[in-house]
């Protein structure tokens, strides 16, 4: 046994206890101290410091950048999940937003409506080819309703009551063919009696009995005239949008485009007056302003 | 293939520690993962010269890795192995709790040994008393997570079991 042989354990030990020691005193030296086995130590280690750091740093990045991804997807789900949730927050206030608008505007039309009225919520729409009924909840008031009571909205009139069921009421909108609504062209005057066309891909009405010498222009409004109590007088009915005179013949056809917008319908007021009340001056105020905050007649 | 495994896992090691340093709340609590496979690899089937040279790849490795001054770890290291080995520590084999209080102290060890160094080198004042309750929570940390390296140090392809109690 070589004499290295004996003592390599102890050989290497103090070789491995000696060489960091040693250049942990050389590395925390400032460089101007560094006598020359200190230069020795560092300039034979450097290069195997370089090449082990760089080995290690690639390593530890490698690691790192898969976990700053996995940070980064598990962010990205809870962001997306954030931002599903404030869409959805966004859109429950939006909704919000317009049935409050919507309601607030029910309640100033109420309260310039001087008839008994009530409000009403639309829970269902049949529209079929031949018919448009809407169905209306009338939650509030339970057992006031009658047939042929006027639904109103704040853009104007949406039809009469027909027919009651236990909380519910059907109600037939102006651009139902059965309707017939008395209204006259407000700015001349001239009567007719408005029904629904019955159009599957809108809702039109026209305006019939129209005497063909009667001064009537697209952009008229057409409102209810009272008569035959039916509907309170002055309740804004539509605007024309055609009129149509012939060479011959008693009438000319008129067609009108309804004041509210039936496809949207939300919250409706019904109104308690007719058929029992059909005194004139209980035109709502509100109904009367509005052809002129919509644009007005020329 | 056994020196390179080793050198592997403690790699590993340390990458976990990196990650584990960053998930805990301080830094005291951070567990120093190579003490217990230095450790095992003081009371394992590893000559001297072996055990220790692999102790100082270790400790090169974690001076690397944890950006502190080259030969810090490297030299603590290998202390902490010449120290577990010439101790001739064979309660290790007695049961989790041993390993727990024989990591606990290696952890002391360690952060003796650093605490020594660095009056030397340094030559700053030192708290002390705060110097040291770091060193006994980090010994806390890495003895209570030391079973689980163990565990996987004896399962690695070509590792012997460590030294059981000689009956020759």
């Amino acid at each position: 046994m070589t004499l290295f042989q004996r003592y390599r354990d102890a050989i290497v030990c103090v070789v491995l206890l000696g060489l960091p020691f040693y250049y942990l005193r050389a590395s925390t030296r400032s460089p101007g101290h560094l006598g020359e086995i200190d230069r020795a130590v560092v300039a034979l280690t450097s290069p195997l410091h370089y090449v082990g750091t760089t080995i290690a740093d690639g390593i530890f990045d490698v690691w790192d950048r898969y976990v700053y991804l996995i940070h980064v997807r598990r962010d990205n789900e809870r962001l997306r999940a954030e931002a599903a949730r404030s869409r959805a927050d966004a859109q429950r206030y939006r909704d919000a937003y317009e049935e409050n608008r919507r309601l607030r505007r029910l309640l100033q039309l109420r309260v310039e409506t001087p008839i008994e009225s009530w409000a009403a919520q639309v829970v269902a729409r049949d529209t079929t080819p031949f018919f448009r009924v809407n169905r209306v909840a009338i939650a509030a008031d339970h057992g006031r309703a009658r047939d042929g009571m006027p639904v109103i909205t704040y853009d104007g009139l949406v039809g009469k009551i027909d027919g009651v069921v236990g909380r519910y009421a059907n109600v037939t909108l102006v651009a139902d063919t059965r309707s017939a609504v008395d209204a006259m062209v407000e700015r001349t005057g001239a009567r007719g009696i408005v029904h629904g066309t019955g159009e599957q891909n809108r809702y039109s009405a026209q305006l019939a009995y129209l005497q063909r010498t009667d001064d009537v222009r697209v952009g008229d409004t057409v409102v209810t005239s009272g008569l035959g109590c039916r509907f309170p007088p002055g309740l804004l009915v539509g605007r024309v949008s055609a009129v149509t005179r012939q060479e011959f013949g008693l009438y000319q056809e008129v067609d009108v485009t309804p004041a509210v917008d039936f496809s949207r319908l939300g919250e409706v007021l019904v109104l308690v007056v007719p058929p029992a009340d059909c005194r004139p001056g209980l035109l709502p105020t509100t109904q009367r302003r509005t052809p002129a905050r919509s644009g007005g007649t020329p | 293939m056994t020196n390179a495994l080793m050198i592997a896992f403690g790699l590993c090691l340390l990458v976990i520690q990196g990650m584990v340093q960053r998930l805990v709340v301080s830094e005291q609590l951070c567990p120093m993962l190579v003490v217990p496979l230095v450790l095992h690899l003081a009371v394992g089937e590893f000559s001297l010269s072996r055990g220790a040279t692999l102790a100082f790849v270790l400790g090169y490795l974690t001076d690397v890795a944890s950006s502190m001054p080259l030969g810090l770890y490297t030299f603590t290291i290998v202390a902490l192995f010449l120290f577990a080995r010439l101790a001739g520590l064979k309660l290790f084999l007695h049961g989790m709790l041993f390993q727990i209080a024989l990591t606990f102290l290696g952890g002391l060890v360690v952060g003796l040994v650093m605490l020594g160094l660095h009056v030397i080198f340094e030559r700053t004042a030192l708290a002390v008393r705060a110097t040291m309750v770091v060193v006994a929570s980090q010994s806390v940390a890495t003895a209570l997570v030391s079973p689980l390296v163990f565990a996987v140090a004896r399962r690695l392809p070509g590792v012997e079991a460590p030294r059981t109690t000689d009956r020759n």
